[in-house]
């Protein structure tokens, strides 16, 4: 797993929003807020982590991971699967 | 205890007036790592009260509250109610066209902003024929240069003297607020004194709160569980803890950081919390009452939470803003585990409110199972100017000669107990994380985007429920189009997660489009 994996599946699996929301894939960078860009409430965003979870076989910790300001973005969540990919 | 005595009692701002006096050294707000005593608060308040009436045009519309969740929010609030004037909030996550509607519809004329209110505050100003006075706390400077035609006014020095007059009655109203509406208008629901205080009696006798308690505070100030929150901890001369950030994800350190003693919240927040693996056993024992309101409290996340709060209260409380903030309460816990349908019971009324169930159709009494109508002291006697709706939705019903009772709208059943059991809506209004939310009012703002009268919002019934609307003709809109339109008129909650082009709209035997059908095909 490495964090072009990770984008391409988050990629994979919004893919139908990002139409509605007339965003190119291209836009989501690692820069870019899945919550504040309002592409995800946040019961959707937790539920793409439950997501993410099955697919790579890894649990995060929710608490420590929402403590970090960069979160919900897409580098964010990414670094935060990698670590938690690694333990 | 003479007249005016016990008129006082049932007067919001002077039980707040006695709350600052009495707990005058003690934390009232908490906001990170900031705290303000009940004196601070009783200071600014009446600063801004005095700045209210000093400028007033002699109106006696509510005041507007522009502002996040900031110290000089709370104190515009207290001060508004210590000018003896309704409250009534804006929100800063509102698109502006919805903030204006609301100021509109409200006839205010004064408007309490918050320092970070500068750019929705921008939007509100410009193209209005109304001239406002804003009471700002910042450099105005700059502000009264670019729109010479609103009045912006400094906080002035205290007055003591004619700063704390208070001469509202119990009748008069304390706050309004808004609620969605089925004709793309929203709802306004005029609160009085009388029927916040009382809830504030029945609350505060029910559940002995005290000065150590430390308050939750998850609510926009726009739904009216806020007023639970600010008005309950400060008449008990607890701590209001205000969360430093909008993150519903870092509620677990929230909850712990501030020594959280009384919780209040959605359970759409509890089932987020679930889902984040956050209510593990006795994670929250510092929680020694916890409270749900808003929307249906699922059995597994009530269960989840008694555990992670070591089996003290939960309690979930019922009630539409029409009958002020909740009118129902039922105790969850080891021994009482009443549910319906997977739904936690909403109990009975509150001491002194009444509830019936009627047949939705002759507004006859029905037995076991009915429309549920509430009156009582808590419950308001009309829609802010609208007669149509008012007539709708509050009743005169056979054998109660002289009595208001309030349509909700709610289904209901009644156990052999008389505790209460929701069973679904009799109208087009659904719930989305405690929002009401009026189908309709989507409707109405789709229409208005896409230029055809084909339009039906459902709800997508899944775990996390979501709005889907439906369209069909000639349109010359997409899908982002349509959505980026709604997101300009409703609030966030409102926004449909999907448009669904359909070549022809499924109609029932009354000519009617069809929703359930529609909903249904959402699942095949």
């Amino acid at each position: 797993m490495n964090s072009r994996e990770i984008r391409e599946y988050i990629i994979e699996n919004l893919k139908d929003k990002l139409v509605i929301f007339d965003i190119s894939p291209a836009e989501v960078n690692m820069d870019f807020d899945l919550v504040k860009s309002g592409l995800l409430d946040s019961m959707a965003f937790v539920d793409l982590i439950a997501d993410i979870e099955d697919k790579f076989q890894l649990e995060i910790d929710f608490e420590s991971a929402a403590e970090q300001d960069d979160f919900t973005s897409l580098g964010g969540l990414t670094s935060i699967i990698m670590n938690f990919g690694d333990a | 205890m003479n007249k005016n005595t016990a008129l006082n009692k049932e007067v919001l701002a002077y039980r707040l007036r006695e709350a600052f006096l009495k707990y005058r050294d003690r934390t009232a707000i908490q906001i990170g790592n900031q705290a303000w005593t009940y004196g601070d608060l009783h200071q600014k308040a009446r600063t801004i009260s005095y700045s209210i009436q000093q400028s007033s045009g002699g109106e006696n519309t509510p005041v507007a509250i522009l502002g996040a969740k900031t110290f000089m929010t709370y104190a515009g609030i207290c001060g508004s109610l210590l000018a003896s004037r309704a409250y009534m909030p804006l929100n800063l996550k509102f698109p502006a066209k919805r903030n204006h509607k609301m100021l509109a519809m409200s006839g205010a004329r004064c408007i309490i902003a918050d320092e970070g209110s500068e750019n929705m505050l921008s939007q509100l100003l410009i193209d209005d024929t109304v001239s406002y006075r804003i009471v700002v706390d910042s450099d105005m400077a700059k502000w009264s240069a670019e729109y010479p035609e609103h009045k912006f006014i400094s906080l002035m020095g205290d007055d003591p003297a004619s700063g704390t007059e208070i001469h509202a009655l119990p009748g008069d109203i304390a706050y309004l607020l808004f609620t969605s509406g089925s004709t793309g208008l929203p709802k306004g629901v005029p609160v009085s004194n009388e029927n916040v205080c009382a809830y504030l009696d029945h609350m505060m006798s029910e559940w002995a709160f005290n000065e150590d308690d430390r308050f939750s505070h998850t609510f926009d100030l726009t739904f009216d569980l806020s007023v639970h929150d600010m008005m309950v901890c400060w008449l008990s001369g607890a701590c209001l803890c205000v969360p430093e950030d909008d993150s519903p994800f870092r509620l677990a350190s929230y909850i712990r950081d501030n020594k959280i003693s009384v919780w209040f919240s959605v359970p759409s927040v509890a089932v987020l919390m679930h889902k984040m693996r956050l209510l593990k056993k006795d994670a929250f024992n510092g929680l020694r009452i916890s409270f749900f309101c808003g929307e249906a409290l699922p059995v597994g996340i009530a269960d989840q939470w008694l555990e992670a709060v070591g089996g003290k209260e939960v309690v979930n409380l019922y009630g539409p803003s029409e009958t002020t903030i909740a009118i129902s309460d039922y105790s969850w816990n080891a021994e009482n585990k009443k549910s319906k349908n997977g739904i936690v019971c909403l109990g009975k009324a509150f001491d002194g409110q009444k509830f019936m169930l009627i047949d939705m159709d002759t507004l006859n009494p029905a037995s076991v199972e009915g429309e549920l109508c509430l009156g009582g002291s808590q419950v308001i006697d009309a829609y802010l100017d609208d007669d149509k709706l008012t007539e709708k939705y509050f009743v005169q019903l056979d054998g109660h000669p002289g009595e208001i009772w309030y349509r909700t709208g709610d289904l209901v059943y009644e156990d052999k107990d008389g505790d209460l059991f929701f069973l679904g809506r009799a109208d087009s209004e659904v719930k989305i994380s405690g929002y009401r939310v009026n189908l309709f009012e989507i409707d109405a703002a789709i229409r208005k985007a896409a230029g055809t009268e084909m339009v039906a919002s459902v709800l997508h019934e899944k775990i996390s429920p979501a709005i889907v609307s439906f369209v069909s003709g000639n349109l010359s809109m997409g899908e982002p189009e349509i959505i980026q339109s709604c997101k300009k008129e409703l609030p966030w909650y409102m926004i449909p997660e999907r448009i669904i082009f359909v070549d022809e709209m499924p109609l029932n035997i009354n000519g009617k489009i069809d929703r359930n059908k529609l909903k249904q095909s959402l699942n095949e």
